[in-house]
């Protein structure tokens, strides 16, 4: 027996204190209070929010441990720079934090940071960077900002009647708070020479959704036009249907309900989606699907009749702005896209005071914690891939750069694609 | 963790030292089966996902023994066994809380202790202590997830196997420790052996954690599996 009891103390003595205990990890949806006092404790605190909450790690190259080893002496500097009652410059912390999110994959990313103590030469106390932007710039086919691309492809639209026969013609502008800007709309019935209509809209943003659901206004009724030009417009007069897509900065994801439901006749899958299940930076849940259920108003059944339907799309389409033509070329089978490869934005987000739905997604507040981070609360996969930061593939590519900027021959494009499905 | 499996080798030439040791010039061998109940709970860290809770669940344990009875009261004993150890989450935040994910997690563990016994020469009483390790099979999940459109919340079921991942730390080892109770049925063949009910409890503690945190992030979650079990082995 004392044998017995020595044997189990010993036993006892070996593995007590094996375990390890984990980490102190922030809550990342805090917004209260601050959460850290100086340049290496606001590094440390970003740092473990986006290990846990950023959707990307299975595809993002970036080595984020690395990161936090280049990094958090540089910061310490920082510290150490300040404590001897030196000026720490915004564009000092600009340059760190480039080199810490600037290659990061997700083309939603936006991480606007504020300096701590700001120095008395900056004239603003802090700044931005969106990787995906940068990378976008790369590519040989970028001419310029989507503001200035947008306010181009107004103007030629405004103009539209110079190059083709148009039947009808309407503009709508409206401000939509939550997307932040506004919406601009140009409705054309394009009239071809053998008198088929083609009904056309531009769509600056995807805000369908708050605009038809408050009927009566400009804006609402020119989208009813179109929808119901598609709609009601006799198979022999119809030649085909156009969206553009060019420019356009996103936003509401129930715009598929307008613009795919009512082609659709039974609940379908469009694409699947997974957020961040556990704080291990590859805990994601399992794929889920998104369904679109049919819709009733606007029906028609567009792939038995046989209608084309050409999605245009360039570099500037972003976000619900690319991931409409994804789920239209899996869903009809008369779509066709004409264009430029888009932006690559496909996460699904959510704001941030929804940070608690998965501990991923957009988090912070400039105000009260000195940063603001914006990121995809969601991945998503189109056909089982993860296009992200690669965009929509057009099945036809037809690059504006080719043509000194000119909006022209993409749209040139899409009505000879028509025309030759006669 | 390397100071962990240290400790296991460590113990397992102890053990082979005391038997050599105290060999017998016939030690006499108990082999068998083992099969039973598993109750597996989780240690971790909820790092920052202040709603979700962590739960235990039920499993099996199925397996092979072996003991070498070295003197009367000491044996040491190995067992090879498939043991679930499986746990589940549950969300809890009041627009999300049908989300749960059960874990079923299938191990290999080979367990091996002292088995201190006392007792008759036909009902004997046994204190385990020893060391295992263990190897993650297989893990698979089940449970409520959700998609969203931009006003609704949508719940879907689903149940499919996951494949492991740079972050799974697949092998892994503990302390284990408990009691049983033996029943012997003598002299039923020719060298005084025969068969032998057994029915143990055994705590099975991880002390390497099967997620392998980061550099600068420890994310350390640890099993601790309960497993009652009843056995037939043969004593020779």
């Amino acid at each position: 027996m004392k044998r017995l009891v020595f044997f189990l103390t010993l036993a006892a003595l070996v593995f007590i204190g094996c375990r390890k205990e984990a980490d102190y990890h922030p809550y990342i949806g805090e917004f209260g209070d601050l959460a850290y006092d100086s340049y290496s404790s606001q590094f440390d605190y970003l740092w473990k929010c986006m290990s846990t909450g950023y959707v990307f790690w299975d595809v993002d190259e970036t080595d984020w441990d690395a990161v936090y080893v280049e990094y958090m002496p540089k910061f310490q500097a920082l510290d150490a720079k300040h404590a001897a009652g030196q000026d720490v410059t915004l564009a000092e912390l600009e340059t760190l934090y480039q080199g810490v999110v600037g290659g990061m994959k997700d083309h939603h990313f936006y991480f606007m940071v504020k300096n701590l103590f700001p120095s008395p030469n900056d004239t603003v106390s802090d700044f931005f960077i969106e990787p995906g932007q940068l990378e976008v710039q790369r590519r040989d086919y970028y001419i310029e900002p989507r503001s200035e691309e947008q306010t181009k492809l107004d103007s030629f639209l405004i103009s539209i009647e110079q190059y083709y026969d148009i039947a009808a013609h309407e503009t709508a502008s409206v401000e939509i708070p939550v997307l932040e800007g506004s919406v601009i709309y140009h409705y054309c019935l394009i009239q071809l020479p053998d008198g088929r209509k083609i009904p056309y809209l531009w769509q600056s943003m995807a805000a369908l959704t708050p605009i038809l659901e408050n009927p009566g206004s400009d804006a609402a009724n020119l989208l009813d036009h179109w929808l119901t030009a598609i709609a009601e417009t006799p198979r022999e007069q119809l030649a085909g249907v156009i969206l553009d897509n060019r420019s356009n900065s996103g936003g509401y994801q129930d715009d598929l309900d307008y613009l795919v439901g009512p082609y659709i006749h039974e609940k379908t899958e469009v694409f699947k989606t997974r957020y961040k299940e556990g704080p291990g930076r590859l805990e994601h849940s399992v794929w889920t699907p998104y369904y679109l259920f049919p819709q009733s108003q606007y029906h028609r059944d567009i792939t038995t009749e046989n209608i084309p339907y050409v999605i245009l799309c360039d570099i500037n389409s972003e976000s619900m702005g690319e991931t409409e033509e994804m789920i239209m070329r899996e869903v009809l089978p008369t779509s066709y896209i004409i264009g430029e490869r888009t932006f690559g934005a496909t996460g699904p987000l959510q704001p941030v005071a929804y940070i608690n739905l998965t501990y991923g997604g957009p988090f912070g507040n400039i105000m009260t914690m000195n940063h603001d981070v914006y990121t995809s609360t969601f991945e998503a996969s189109f056909d089982g891939q993860i296009l992200e930061g690669i965009g929509c593939v057009p099945d036809q590519e037809v690059l504006r750069k080719n043509y000194n900027g000119d909006f022209k021959p993409q749209l040139d494009a899409a009505i000879e694609y028509i025309k030759n499905k006669h | 963790m390397k100071t962990s499996y240290l400790r296991i080798i460590t113990f397992i030439l102890l053990c082979w030292i005391v038997m050599e040791a105290t060999a017998q010039e016939k030690p006499s061998w108990t082999i068998g089966v083992k099969g039973g109940w598993s109750y597996t709970s989780i240690t971790r860290s909820n790092m920052g996902r202040v709603d979700e809770t962590y739960s235990p669940l039920s499993g099996y344990d199925i397996g092979v023994q072996a003991r070498c009875r070295l003197l009367d009261w000491l044996a040491v004993r190995a067992d090879l066994e498939f043991m679930s150890r499986s746990h589940k989450m549950n969300r809890n935040l009041h627009y999300i809380d049908p989300v749960y994910t059960k874990y079923s997690n299938d191990y290999l563990v080979l367990p091996v202790m002292a088995d201190f016994s006392f007792g008759g020469k036909k009902l004997r009483g046994h204190a385990y202590g020893g060391v295992y390790g263990a190897f993650w099979m297989k893990t698979r999940t089940e449970g409520a997830t959700f998609w969203m459109t931009d006003y609704y919340v949508y719940f879907d079921d689903f149940k499919e196997s996951r494949q492991f991942n740079s972050e799974d730390q697949r092998l892994t080892a503990g302390g284990v420790g408990g009691l049983g109770l033996s029943y012997a049925f003598p002299d039923v063949w020719k060298n005084g052996g025969g068969p032998v009910i057994t029915l143990d409890a055994l705590y099975y503690h991880d002390f390497v954690s099967h997620h392998k945190g980061y550099s600068h992030l420890s994310d350390s979650r640890y099993l601790g599996t309960l497993s009652i079990t009843l056995g037939l082995a043969f004593c020779f």
